[in-house]
Protein backbone atom coordinates (compact mmCIF):
# COMPACT_ATOMS: atom_id res chain seq x y z
CA UNK A 1 0.00 0.00 0.00
CA UNK A 2 1.80 3.12 -1.16
CA UNK A 3 2.28 5.75 1.45
CA UNK A 4 0.73 3.63 4.14
CA UNK A 5 3.39 4.46 6.70
CA UNK A 6 3.97 8.11 6.00
CA UNK A 7 2.45 9.67 9.10
CA UNK A 8 3.76 7.14 11.57
CA UNK A 9 7.03 7.17 9.78
CA UNK A 10 7.62 10.86 10.42
CA UNK A 11 7.30 10.33 14.14
CA UNK A 12 9.25 7.09 14.23
CA UNK A 13 12.06 8.52 12.15
CA UNK A 14 12.79 11.12 14.79
CA UNK A 15 12.76 8.52 17.57
CA UNK A 16 14.37 5.53 15.87
CA UNK A 17 18.02 4.66 15.95
CA UNK A 18 19.85 6.22 13.03
CA UNK A 19 21.89 3.68 11.09
CA UNK A 20 23.16 6.08 8.46
CA UNK A 21 24.02 9.71 9.04
CA UNK A 22 25.83 11.58 6.28
CA UNK A 23 26.95 15.12 6.94
CA UNK A 24 28.12 17.38 4.13
CA UNK A 25 29.39 14.29 2.34
CA UNK A 26 31.13 15.23 -0.89
CA UNK A 27 33.17 13.45 -3.48
CA UNK A 28 35.00 14.78 -6.51
CA UNK A 29 36.85 12.97 -9.27
CA UNK A 30 39.33 15.54 -10.52
CA UNK A 31 37.25 18.50 -11.60
CA UNK A 32 34.04 16.50 -11.60
CA UNK A 33 31.90 16.94 -8.52
CA UNK A 34 29.96 13.70 -8.16
CA UNK A 35 28.37 14.20 -4.74
CA UNK A 36 27.89 17.65 -3.28
CA UNK A 37 27.44 18.15 0.47
CA UNK A 38 24.97 15.35 1.05
CA UNK A 39 23.13 15.42 4.36
CA UNK A 40 21.11 12.27 4.86
CA UNK A 41 19.75 10.21 7.72
CA UNK A 42 18.28 6.73 7.60
CA UNK A 43 16.66 5.06 10.58
CA UNK A 44 16.72 1.36 11.40
CA UNK A 45 14.17 -0.48 9.28
CA UNK A 46 13.66 2.41 6.90
CA UNK A 47 13.55 1.99 3.12
CA UNK A 48 14.80 5.03 1.27
CA UNK A 49 14.36 5.29 -2.49
CA UNK A 50 17.38 7.03 -3.98
CA UNK A 51 16.22 8.47 -7.27
CA UNK A 52 18.00 10.46 -9.89
CA UNK A 53 19.00 10.46 -13.54
CA UNK A 54 21.93 8.45 -14.89
CA UNK A 55 25.21 10.01 -13.83
CA UNK A 56 23.57 11.79 -10.90
CA UNK A 57 26.06 10.31 -8.41
CA UNK A 58 23.85 7.62 -6.90
CA UNK A 59 26.40 4.82 -7.29
CA UNK A 60 29.14 7.08 -5.97
CA UNK A 61 26.98 7.82 -2.93
CA UNK A 62 26.44 4.12 -2.32
CA UNK A 63 30.16 3.49 -2.64
CA UNK A 64 30.88 6.29 -0.18
CA UNK A 65 28.39 4.94 2.34
CA UNK A 66 29.75 1.42 1.89
CA UNK A 67 33.32 2.66 2.51
CA UNK A 68 34.40 1.50 -0.92
CA UNK A 69 35.67 4.97 -1.73
CA UNK A 70 36.58 7.85 0.56
CA UNK A 71 34.82 11.18 0.70
CA UNK A 72 36.64 14.28 -0.48
CA UNK A 73 35.05 16.13 2.41
CA UNK A 74 32.34 15.61 4.97
CA UNK A 75 31.70 12.34 6.73
CA UNK A 76 29.24 9.53 7.18
CA UNK A 77 28.55 7.32 10.15
CA UNK A 78 27.20 3.93 9.12
CA UNK A 79 25.95 1.62 11.86
CA UNK A 80 28.05 3.62 14.30
CA UNK A 81 31.24 3.41 12.25
CA UNK A 82 32.96 6.26 10.46
CA UNK A 83 33.45 5.54 6.75
CA UNK A 84 36.76 7.38 6.86
CA UNK A 85 38.38 5.65 9.82
CA UNK A 86 36.66 2.32 10.22
CA UNK A 87 36.07 1.02 6.72
CA UNK A 88 36.26 -2.68 7.68
CA UNK A 89 33.49 -2.32 10.27
CA UNK A 90 31.38 -0.37 7.79
CA UNK A 91 31.83 -3.12 5.21
CA UNK A 92 30.75 -5.73 7.73
CA UNK A 93 27.62 -3.68 8.41
CA UNK A 94 26.45 -3.31 4.83
CA UNK A 95 25.44 -5.60 2.00
CA UNK A 96 25.66 -4.32 -1.55
CA UNK A 97 23.78 -5.41 -4.61
CA UNK A 98 25.59 -3.73 -7.48
CA UNK A 99 23.79 -2.69 -10.63
CA UNK A 100 25.44 -5.38 -12.75
CA UNK A 101 26.48 -8.05 -10.29
CA UNK A 102 29.21 -10.39 -11.45
CA UNK A 103 29.96 -13.93 -10.37
CA UNK A 104 32.66 -16.52 -10.74
CA UNK A 105 30.80 -18.04 -13.64
CA UNK A 106 32.69 -21.31 -13.77
CA UNK A 107 32.06 -22.00 -10.09
CA UNK A 108 28.85 -23.40 -8.73
CA UNK A 109 26.17 -21.22 -7.22
CA UNK A 110 26.95 -22.70 -3.81
CA UNK A 111 30.71 -22.22 -4.15
CA UNK A 112 30.20 -18.58 -5.12
CA UNK A 113 28.30 -18.00 -1.91
CA UNK A 114 30.71 -20.06 0.23
CA UNK A 115 33.59 -17.82 -0.88
CA UNK A 116 31.79 -14.68 0.26
CA UNK A 117 30.54 -16.31 3.46
CA UNK A 118 34.15 -17.11 4.31
CA UNK A 119 35.32 -13.59 3.46
CA UNK A 120 32.64 -12.17 5.76
CA UNK A 121 33.68 -14.61 8.55
CA UNK A 122 30.19 -16.11 8.68
CA UNK A 123 29.80 -18.78 11.37
CA UNK A 124 28.66 -22.11 9.95
CA UNK A 125 28.81 -20.85 6.35
CA UNK A 126 27.31 -24.04 4.87
CA UNK A 127 24.12 -23.65 6.89
CA UNK A 128 23.87 -19.94 6.13
CA UNK A 129 24.39 -20.52 2.41
CA UNK A 130 21.79 -23.30 2.40
CA UNK A 131 19.30 -21.07 4.22
CA UNK A 132 19.61 -18.20 1.75
CA UNK A 133 19.55 -20.51 -1.27
CA UNK A 134 16.34 -21.97 0.09
CA UNK A 135 14.90 -18.56 0.90
CA UNK A 136 15.36 -17.35 -2.65
CA UNK A 137 14.43 -20.60 -4.34
CA UNK A 138 17.90 -21.45 -5.64
CA UNK A 139 18.47 -24.75 -3.85
CA UNK A 140 17.77 -26.89 -6.90
CA UNK A 141 20.39 -24.93 -8.88
CA UNK A 142 23.05 -24.86 -6.17
CA UNK A 143 25.50 -27.14 -7.98
CA UNK A 144 25.09 -25.48 -11.38
CA UNK A 145 27.80 -23.09 -12.61
CA UNK A 146 26.71 -19.53 -11.83
CA UNK A 147 27.25 -18.62 -15.48
CA UNK A 148 24.37 -20.85 -16.52
CA UNK A 149 21.76 -18.99 -14.47
CA UNK A 150 19.17 -16.71 -16.03
CA UNK A 151 19.34 -12.98 -15.32
CA UNK A 152 16.58 -13.25 -12.75
CA UNK A 153 18.31 -16.13 -10.98
CA UNK A 154 21.59 -14.22 -11.01
CA UNK A 155 19.87 -11.27 -9.41
CA UNK A 156 18.56 -13.55 -6.68
CA UNK A 157 22.05 -14.99 -6.24
CA UNK A 158 23.45 -11.47 -5.96
CA UNK A 159 20.89 -10.68 -3.29
CA UNK A 160 21.89 -13.84 -1.41
CA UNK A 161 25.51 -12.76 -1.61
CA UNK A 162 24.70 -9.28 -0.31
CA UNK A 163 22.82 -10.70 2.67
CA UNK A 164 24.92 -13.72 3.67
CA UNK A 165 26.54 -11.87 6.56
CA UNK A 166 23.11 -10.57 7.63
CA UNK A 167 23.99 -6.89 7.50
CA UNK A 168 21.65 -4.39 9.14
CA UNK A 169 22.04 -2.10 6.11
CA UNK A 170 21.50 -3.11 2.51
CA UNK A 171 22.27 -1.05 -0.59
CA UNK A 172 20.32 -2.20 -3.62
CA UNK A 173 21.33 -0.66 -6.93
CA UNK A 174 18.65 -1.25 -9.57
CA UNK A 175 17.58 -4.60 -8.11
CA UNK A 176 14.85 -5.24 -10.66
CA UNK A 177 16.31 -3.65 -13.77
CA UNK A 178 15.98 -5.81 -16.88
CA UNK A 179 14.09 -8.50 -15.00
CA UNK A 180 10.90 -9.98 -16.34
CA UNK A 181 7.78 -9.02 -14.37
CA UNK A 182 7.64 -12.29 -12.45
CA UNK A 183 11.29 -12.17 -11.41
CA UNK A 184 10.92 -8.49 -10.53
CA UNK A 185 7.95 -9.31 -8.31
CA UNK A 186 9.93 -12.01 -6.50
CA UNK A 187 12.72 -9.52 -5.85
CA UNK A 188 10.27 -6.83 -4.69
CA UNK A 189 8.59 -9.31 -2.36
CA UNK A 190 11.97 -10.18 -0.95
CA UNK A 191 12.75 -6.51 -0.38
CA UNK A 192 9.50 -6.27 1.60
CA UNK A 193 10.65 -9.26 3.65
CA UNK A 194 13.94 -7.52 4.35
CA UNK A 195 12.00 -4.44 5.36
CA UNK A 196 9.88 -6.47 7.77
CA UNK A 197 13.12 -8.01 9.15
CA UNK A 198 14.03 -4.47 10.21
CA UNK A 199 16.82 -3.89 7.72
CA UNK A 200 17.66 -0.42 6.58
CA UNK A 201 17.56 -0.31 2.81
CA UNK A 202 18.82 2.27 0.37
CA UNK A 203 17.17 1.47 -2.93
CA UNK A 204 18.58 3.06 -6.09
CA UNK A 205 16.06 2.66 -8.85
CA UNK A 206 14.70 4.22 -12.00
CA UNK A 207 11.47 2.33 -11.49
CA UNK A 208 9.43 5.04 -9.77
CA UNK A 209 6.38 2.87 -9.27
CA UNK A 210 8.60 0.42 -7.44
CA UNK A 211 9.99 3.22 -5.28
CA UNK A 212 6.45 4.38 -4.55
CA UNK A 213 5.44 0.88 -3.49
CA UNK A 214 8.47 -0.03 -1.42
CA UNK A 215 9.92 3.13 0.05
CA UNK A 216 9.11 4.99 3.24
CA UNK A 217 10.83 8.04 1.85
CA UNK A 218 12.33 8.99 -1.47
CA UNK A 219 15.40 11.12 -2.01
CA UNK A 220 15.67 12.90 -5.34
CA UNK A 221 19.30 13.39 -6.12
CA UNK A 222 21.34 15.03 -8.83
CA UNK A 223 24.86 15.59 -7.54
CA UNK A 224 23.18 17.21 -4.54
CA UNK A 225 20.12 16.17 -2.61
CA UNK A 226 17.16 17.96 -4.16
CA UNK A 227 14.51 16.71 -1.80
CA UNK A 228 13.95 13.88 0.66
CA UNK A 229 10.41 13.21 1.73
CA UNK A 230 7.72 10.56 1.95
CA UNK A 231 6.06 10.06 -1.44
CA UNK A 232 2.73 11.28 -0.05
CA UNK A 233 4.18 14.43 1.45
CA UNK A 234 5.92 15.13 -1.81
CA UNK A 235 2.59 14.85 -3.59
CA UNK A 236 0.96 17.05 -1.04
CA UNK A 237 3.75 19.59 -1.25
CA UNK A 238 3.60 19.75 -5.01
CA UNK A 239 -0.09 19.40 -5.71
CA UNK A 240 -1.89 19.72 -2.37
CA UNK A 241 -4.34 16.92 -1.71
CA UNK A 242 -7.05 16.41 -4.25
CA UNK A 243 -10.27 14.52 -3.57
CA UNK A 244 -12.70 13.41 -6.24
CA UNK A 245 -16.40 13.11 -5.32
CA UNK A 246 -18.19 11.17 -8.05
CA UNK A 247 -21.84 12.06 -7.95
CA UNK A 248 -24.63 10.63 -10.12
CA UNK A 249 -25.71 13.33 -12.62
CA UNK A 250 -23.53 15.98 -10.97
CA UNK A 251 -24.31 19.64 -11.66
CA UNK A 252 -22.55 22.91 -10.89
CA UNK A 253 -25.02 23.31 -8.04
CA UNK A 254 -23.22 20.59 -6.09
CA UNK A 255 -19.90 22.37 -6.59
CA UNK A 256 -21.50 25.60 -5.33
CA UNK A 257 -22.74 23.79 -2.21
CA UNK A 258 -19.17 22.73 -1.45
CA UNK A 259 -17.85 26.24 -2.07
CA UNK A 260 -20.45 27.56 0.36
CA UNK A 261 -19.40 25.38 3.30
CA UNK A 262 -18.41 27.29 6.46
CA UNK A 263 -14.76 26.19 6.44
CA UNK A 264 -14.27 27.19 2.76
CA UNK A 265 -11.58 29.82 2.26
CA UNK A 266 -11.01 31.64 -1.02
CA UNK A 267 -8.20 29.24 -1.84
CA UNK A 268 -10.47 26.27 -1.04
CA UNK A 269 -13.27 27.68 -3.22
CA UNK A 270 -10.87 28.13 -6.14
CA UNK A 271 -9.92 24.49 -5.81
CA UNK A 272 -13.43 23.13 -6.32
CA UNK A 273 -13.88 22.12 -9.97
CA UNK A 274 -16.60 20.00 -11.63
CA UNK A 275 -15.64 17.75 -14.54
CA UNK A 276 -18.65 15.77 -15.67
CA UNK A 277 -19.84 13.69 -12.72
CA UNK A 278 -16.61 14.30 -10.83
CA UNK A 279 -16.25 17.19 -8.42
CA UNK A 280 -12.57 17.70 -7.64
CA UNK A 281 -11.72 19.38 -4.35
CA UNK A 282 -8.23 20.56 -3.40
CA UNK A 283 -7.95 20.49 0.34
CA UNK A 284 -5.21 21.02 2.86
CA UNK A 285 -7.02 18.84 5.39
CA UNK A 286 -9.36 16.37 3.69
CA UNK A 287 -9.77 14.27 6.86
CA UNK A 288 -11.51 17.32 8.44
CA UNK A 289 -13.29 18.63 5.33
CA UNK A 290 -14.58 15.44 3.69
CA UNK A 291 -17.26 14.48 6.26
CA UNK A 292 -18.79 17.97 5.96
CA UNK A 293 -18.73 17.82 2.16
CA UNK A 294 -20.35 14.37 2.11
CA UNK A 295 -23.06 15.51 4.58
CA UNK A 296 -23.81 18.64 2.57
CA UNK A 297 -24.01 16.77 -0.74
CA UNK A 298 -26.20 14.04 0.73
CA UNK A 299 -28.56 16.60 2.29
CA UNK A 300 -28.79 18.22 -1.16
CA UNK A 301 -30.00 14.89 -2.54
CA UNK A 302 -26.77 13.88 -4.31
CA UNK A 303 -26.04 10.21 -4.85
CA UNK A 304 -22.35 9.93 -4.00
CA UNK A 305 -20.91 7.01 -5.93
CA UNK A 306 -17.22 7.21 -4.93
CA UNK A 307 -14.88 9.36 -2.88
CA UNK A 308 -11.28 8.98 -4.05
CA UNK A 309 -8.03 10.73 -3.28
CA UNK A 310 -6.08 11.57 -6.43
CA UNK A 311 -2.59 10.10 -6.43
CA UNK A 312 -0.19 11.84 -8.78
CA UNK A 313 2.42 9.45 -10.05
CA UNK A 314 5.87 9.63 -8.51
CA UNK A 315 7.16 9.92 -12.05
CA UNK A 316 5.33 13.21 -12.48
CA UNK A 317 6.71 14.48 -9.17
CA UNK A 318 10.21 13.29 -10.09
CA UNK A 319 10.16 15.14 -13.38
CA UNK A 320 8.82 18.28 -11.70
CA UNK A 321 11.54 18.19 -9.06
CA UNK A 322 14.32 17.57 -11.56
CA UNK A 323 12.98 20.46 -13.61
CA UNK A 324 13.41 22.47 -10.37
CA UNK A 325 9.77 23.45 -10.23
CA UNK A 326 9.60 22.41 -6.60
CA UNK A 327 10.90 24.92 -4.06
CA UNK B 1 45.35 -16.01 7.25
CA UNK B 2 41.90 -17.49 6.71
CA UNK B 3 41.00 -14.88 4.11
CA UNK B 4 44.29 -15.43 2.26
CA UNK B 5 43.48 -19.15 2.08
CA UNK B 6 39.98 -18.35 0.82
CA UNK B 7 41.40 -16.17 -1.94
CA UNK B 8 44.02 -18.76 -2.91
CA UNK B 9 41.43 -21.55 -3.11
CA UNK B 10 39.02 -19.32 -4.99
CA UNK B 11 41.70 -18.35 -7.51
CA UNK B 12 42.67 -21.95 -8.12
CA UNK B 13 39.06 -23.05 -8.40
CA UNK B 14 38.31 -20.33 -10.90
CA UNK B 15 41.50 -20.11 -12.95
CA UNK B 16 42.21 -23.80 -13.36
CA UNK B 17 38.77 -24.28 -14.87
CA UNK B 18 39.99 -21.96 -17.59
CA UNK B 19 41.46 -24.17 -20.31
CA UNK B 20 43.98 -21.51 -21.39
CA UNK B 21 45.46 -21.33 -17.91
CA UNK B 22 45.36 -25.08 -17.38
CA UNK B 23 46.94 -25.69 -20.77
CA UNK B 24 49.72 -23.18 -20.04
CA UNK B 25 50.55 -24.79 -16.70
CA UNK B 26 50.65 -28.28 -18.21
CA UNK B 27 51.99 -27.58 -21.68
CA UNK B 28 54.75 -25.04 -20.96
CA UNK B 29 56.72 -27.29 -18.52
CA UNK B 30 56.48 -30.12 -21.05
CA UNK B 31 57.60 -27.84 -23.87
CA UNK B 32 60.47 -26.41 -21.86
CA UNK B 33 61.62 -29.88 -20.81
CA UNK B 34 61.43 -31.11 -24.40
CA UNK B 35 63.26 -28.07 -25.81
CA UNK B 36 65.99 -28.12 -23.18
CA UNK B 37 66.60 -31.86 -23.23
CA UNK B 38 66.40 -31.91 -27.03
CA UNK B 39 69.04 -29.21 -27.31
CA UNK B 40 71.32 -30.95 -24.81
CA UNK B 41 70.80 -34.22 -26.68
CA UNK B 42 71.84 -32.65 -30.00
CA UNK B 43 74.84 -31.04 -28.32
CA UNK B 44 75.83 -34.32 -26.70
CA UNK B 45 75.83 -35.97 -30.13
CA UNK B 46 78.12 -33.23 -31.44
CA UNK B 47 80.36 -33.50 -28.41
CA UNK B 48 80.53 -37.28 -28.81
CA UNK B 49 81.83 -36.78 -32.32
CA UNK B 50 84.31 -34.26 -30.90
CA UNK B 51 83.22 -31.91 -33.66
CA UNK B 52 83.77 -28.25 -32.91
CA UNK B 53 85.05 -28.87 -29.36
CA UNK B 54 88.15 -26.86 -30.02
CA UNK B 55 86.11 -23.81 -30.93
CA UNK B 56 83.89 -24.30 -27.88
CA UNK B 57 86.90 -24.60 -25.61
CA UNK B 58 88.36 -21.47 -27.17
CA UNK B 59 85.29 -19.37 -26.55
CA UNK B 60 83.85 -20.91 -23.40
CA UNK B 61 86.77 -22.56 -21.75
CA UNK B 62 86.77 -19.95 -19.04
CA UNK B 63 83.32 -20.84 -17.77
CA UNK B 64 83.58 -24.65 -17.45
CA UNK B 65 86.10 -27.24 -16.41
CA UNK B 66 88.02 -28.07 -19.60
CA UNK B 67 89.92 -30.88 -17.92
CA UNK B 68 86.76 -33.00 -17.96
CA UNK B 69 86.62 -32.81 -21.75
CA UNK B 70 83.24 -33.05 -23.51
CA UNK B 71 81.54 -34.22 -20.27
CA UNK B 72 82.60 -31.03 -18.56
CA UNK B 73 81.11 -29.00 -21.34
CA UNK B 74 77.89 -31.06 -21.33
CA UNK B 75 77.56 -30.64 -17.58
CA UNK B 76 77.96 -26.91 -18.00
CA UNK B 77 75.61 -26.81 -20.96
CA UNK B 78 72.93 -28.86 -19.18
CA UNK B 79 73.17 -26.68 -16.08
CA UNK B 80 72.79 -23.54 -18.22
CA UNK B 81 69.55 -25.01 -19.47
CA UNK B 82 68.40 -25.33 -15.88
CA UNK B 83 68.43 -21.54 -15.89
CA UNK B 84 66.02 -21.79 -18.78
CA UNK B 85 63.47 -23.20 -16.33
CA UNK B 86 63.57 -19.98 -14.31
CA UNK B 87 61.55 -18.53 -17.16
CA UNK B 88 58.56 -20.65 -16.13
CA UNK B 89 57.95 -19.10 -12.70
CA UNK B 90 58.47 -15.72 -14.35
CA UNK B 91 56.04 -16.30 -17.22
CA UNK B 92 53.30 -18.42 -15.64
CA UNK B 93 52.25 -16.01 -12.86
CA UNK B 94 51.59 -13.45 -15.60
CA UNK B 95 49.30 -15.91 -17.36
CA UNK B 96 47.57 -16.61 -14.07
CA UNK B 97 47.37 -12.99 -12.99
CA UNK B 98 45.93 -12.03 -16.36
CA UNK B 99 42.96 -14.24 -15.62
CA UNK B 100 42.94 -13.53 -11.91
CA UNK B 101 43.03 -9.73 -11.85
CA UNK B 102 41.70 -8.85 -15.29
CA UNK B 103 39.15 -11.64 -15.04
CA UNK B 104 37.78 -10.21 -11.79
CA UNK B 105 37.19 -6.90 -13.46
CA UNK B 106 35.72 -8.33 -16.64
CA UNK B 107 33.37 -10.57 -14.63
CA UNK B 108 32.44 -7.59 -12.41
CA UNK B 109 33.30 -9.54 -9.29
CA UNK B 110 35.86 -7.06 -8.02
CA UNK B 111 33.37 -4.65 -6.47
CA UNK B 112 31.61 -7.29 -4.35
CA UNK B 113 35.04 -8.64 -3.40
CA UNK B 114 36.32 -5.20 -2.37
CA UNK B 115 33.07 -4.64 -0.48
CA UNK B 116 33.98 -7.46 1.91
CA UNK B 117 36.10 -6.67 4.97
CA UNK B 118 39.21 -8.12 3.32
CA UNK B 119 42.36 -6.09 3.77
CA UNK B 120 44.48 -5.09 0.80
CA UNK B 121 47.42 -7.11 2.16
CA UNK B 122 45.23 -10.22 2.45
CA UNK B 123 43.82 -9.80 -1.04
CA UNK B 124 47.21 -9.22 -2.63
CA UNK B 125 48.88 -12.00 -0.65
CA UNK B 126 46.11 -14.41 -1.65
CA UNK B 127 46.35 -13.50 -5.30
CA UNK B 128 50.16 -13.58 -5.28
CA UNK B 129 50.37 -16.97 -3.58
CA UNK B 130 47.70 -18.36 -5.88
CA UNK B 131 49.88 -17.41 -8.84
CA UNK B 132 53.31 -18.21 -7.40
CA UNK B 133 52.66 -21.67 -5.90
CA UNK B 134 51.42 -23.43 -9.06
CA UNK B 135 54.03 -21.60 -11.12
CA UNK B 136 56.80 -23.00 -8.95
CA UNK B 137 55.17 -26.42 -9.04
CA UNK B 138 55.03 -26.27 -12.83
CA UNK B 139 58.64 -25.08 -12.95
CA UNK B 140 59.88 -27.93 -10.75
CA UNK B 141 57.82 -30.42 -12.75
CA UNK B 142 59.61 -29.17 -15.84
CA UNK B 143 63.00 -29.51 -14.14
CA UNK B 144 62.26 -33.09 -13.08
CA UNK B 145 61.10 -33.97 -16.58
CA UNK B 146 64.25 -32.40 -17.98
CA UNK B 147 66.52 -34.32 -15.62
CA UNK B 148 64.62 -37.50 -16.35
CA UNK B 149 65.01 -36.94 -20.09
CA UNK B 150 68.75 -36.21 -19.69
CA UNK B 151 69.18 -39.45 -17.79
CA UNK B 152 68.02 -41.36 -20.86
CA UNK B 153 71.00 -40.30 -22.96
CA UNK B 154 73.63 -38.95 -20.54
CA UNK B 155 75.52 -40.91 -17.87
CA UNK B 156 73.47 -40.93 -14.65
CA UNK B 157 76.52 -39.70 -12.69
CA UNK B 158 76.64 -36.63 -14.92
CA UNK B 159 72.95 -35.92 -14.40
CA UNK B 160 73.39 -36.42 -10.65
CA UNK B 161 76.05 -33.72 -10.68
CA UNK B 162 73.41 -31.30 -11.99
CA UNK B 163 71.44 -31.75 -8.79
CA UNK B 164 73.88 -29.57 -6.88
CA UNK B 165 73.12 -27.16 -4.09
CA UNK B 166 73.99 -24.26 -6.37
CA UNK B 167 71.62 -25.35 -9.13
CA UNK B 168 68.82 -26.06 -6.67
CA UNK B 169 69.42 -22.63 -5.17
CA UNK B 170 69.40 -20.90 -8.56
CA UNK B 171 66.26 -22.59 -9.85
CA UNK B 172 64.45 -22.81 -6.52
CA UNK B 173 65.30 -19.63 -4.69
CA UNK B 174 66.02 -17.25 -7.56
CA UNK B 175 63.10 -18.70 -9.52
CA UNK B 176 60.80 -18.14 -6.56
CA UNK B 177 62.03 -14.59 -6.04
CA UNK B 178 61.58 -13.78 -9.72
CA UNK B 179 58.13 -15.29 -9.65
CA UNK B 180 57.14 -13.11 -6.72
CA UNK B 181 58.57 -10.11 -8.52
CA UNK B 182 56.49 -10.87 -11.63
CA UNK B 183 53.29 -11.00 -9.62
CA UNK B 184 54.15 -7.86 -7.67
CA UNK B 185 54.90 -5.95 -10.86
CA UNK B 186 51.57 -7.09 -12.34
CA UNK B 187 49.76 -5.83 -9.28
CA UNK B 188 51.59 -2.55 -9.07
CA UNK B 189 51.01 -1.76 -12.72
CA UNK B 190 47.39 -2.96 -12.47
CA UNK B 191 46.69 -0.63 -9.60
CA UNK B 192 48.09 2.39 -11.43
CA UNK B 193 46.89 1.63 -14.91
CA UNK B 194 43.48 2.23 -16.40
CA UNK B 195 43.92 -0.71 -18.71
CA UNK B 196 44.79 -3.94 -16.91
CA UNK B 197 46.10 -5.49 -20.11
CA UNK B 198 49.04 -3.08 -19.97
CA UNK B 199 49.90 -4.57 -16.59
CA UNK B 200 50.00 -8.04 -18.03
CA UNK B 201 52.24 -6.99 -20.90
CA UNK B 202 54.64 -4.91 -18.81
CA UNK B 203 54.98 -7.57 -16.12
CA UNK B 204 56.41 -9.82 -18.84
CA UNK B 205 59.53 -7.65 -18.69
CA UNK B 206 60.60 -9.66 -15.64
CA UNK B 207 61.85 -12.37 -18.04
CA UNK B 208 64.52 -10.00 -19.37
CA UNK B 209 67.13 -10.59 -16.63
CA UNK B 210 66.60 -14.34 -16.95
CA UNK B 211 67.11 -14.20 -20.69
CA UNK B 212 70.22 -12.11 -20.09
CA UNK B 213 71.50 -14.70 -17.64
CA UNK B 214 70.67 -17.57 -19.99
CA UNK B 215 72.15 -16.03 -23.13
CA UNK B 216 75.14 -14.71 -21.17
CA UNK B 217 76.00 -18.20 -20.01
CA UNK B 218 75.49 -19.72 -23.44
CA UNK B 219 77.68 -17.06 -25.00
CA UNK B 220 80.35 -17.72 -22.40
CA UNK B 221 80.63 -14.22 -20.94
CA UNK B 222 78.69 -14.92 -17.77
CA UNK B 223 79.11 -17.67 -15.21
CA UNK B 224 76.78 -18.41 -12.33
CA UNK B 225 79.08 -18.72 -9.35
CA UNK B 226 77.94 -19.21 -5.73
CA UNK B 227 78.69 -15.53 -5.10
CA UNK B 228 76.68 -14.52 -8.16
CA UNK B 229 73.71 -16.66 -7.04
CA UNK B 230 73.86 -15.37 -3.48
CA UNK B 231 74.17 -11.74 -4.57
CA UNK B 232 71.28 -12.26 -6.97
CA UNK B 233 69.15 -13.71 -4.19
CA UNK B 234 69.91 -10.81 -1.85
CA UNK B 235 69.15 -8.23 -4.54
CA UNK B 236 65.97 -9.97 -5.72
CA UNK B 237 64.81 -10.60 -2.15
CA UNK B 238 65.30 -6.94 -1.27
CA UNK B 239 63.50 -5.87 -4.42
CA UNK B 240 60.65 -8.26 -3.64
CA UNK B 241 60.20 -6.83 -0.17
CA UNK B 242 60.30 -3.28 -1.49
CA UNK B 243 57.88 -4.11 -4.29
CA UNK B 244 55.52 -5.87 -1.87
CA UNK B 245 55.36 -2.73 0.27
CA UNK B 246 54.91 -0.62 -2.83
CA UNK B 247 52.18 -2.93 -4.17
CA UNK B 248 50.18 -2.64 -0.94
CA UNK B 249 50.67 1.12 -0.89
CA UNK B 250 49.75 1.60 -4.52
CA UNK B 251 46.89 -0.89 -4.72
CA UNK B 252 44.22 1.74 -4.96
CA UNK B 253 40.77 0.22 -4.50
CA UNK B 254 39.17 3.45 -5.62
CA UNK B 255 41.03 3.66 -8.92
CA UNK B 256 40.29 0.05 -9.67
CA UNK B 257 36.59 0.55 -8.93
CA UNK B 258 36.14 3.86 -10.63
CA UNK B 259 38.66 3.97 -13.48
CA UNK B 260 38.86 0.45 -14.85
CA UNK B 261 36.34 0.11 -17.65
Amino acid sequence: MPGRRSGAHERSHQQAELLIRAEQLSRSFGDLLAVDRLDLELARGEVLGFLGPNGAGKTTTVRLLAALISPTSGTAIVNGHDVRNDADSVRRSVGILTETPGFYDRLSVQRNLEIFAALYDVNDPAARVARYLDRLGLTSRRMDPAGTLSKGMKQKLAICRALLHEPPIVFLDEPTSALDPEAARVVRDFIRELQSDGRTILLCTHNLEEADQLCDRVALFRTRLLVVETPDRLRSRLYGREIIFRVRSATDAYAEIIRGLPFATDEFRAGVIRRGDDIQVSSTDPERHNPGIIRALTEAGADILFVTEVRHSLEKIYLEVLAEKVP
Amino acid sequence: MNKIRVIVEKEWDECFRNMTVLFSFIFLPLLFAALASGTVYMTSRTAAEDAGMEEIEATMGAVYDESQGPDGFLLYFASVYLTFFMLLPAILPGVFAAHSIVGEKVARTLEPLLATPIRTTELLAGKALAAVIPSLAASWSGVFLYLFALATFLPVELVAELVSFQNIFVVGVLGFLLSVMGVELTMIISSRSRDPRIAQQLSGLVVMPILFLFVGQLAGFLAVTPLFALSGAVILGSLDVALACLAVKLFDRESILTKWK
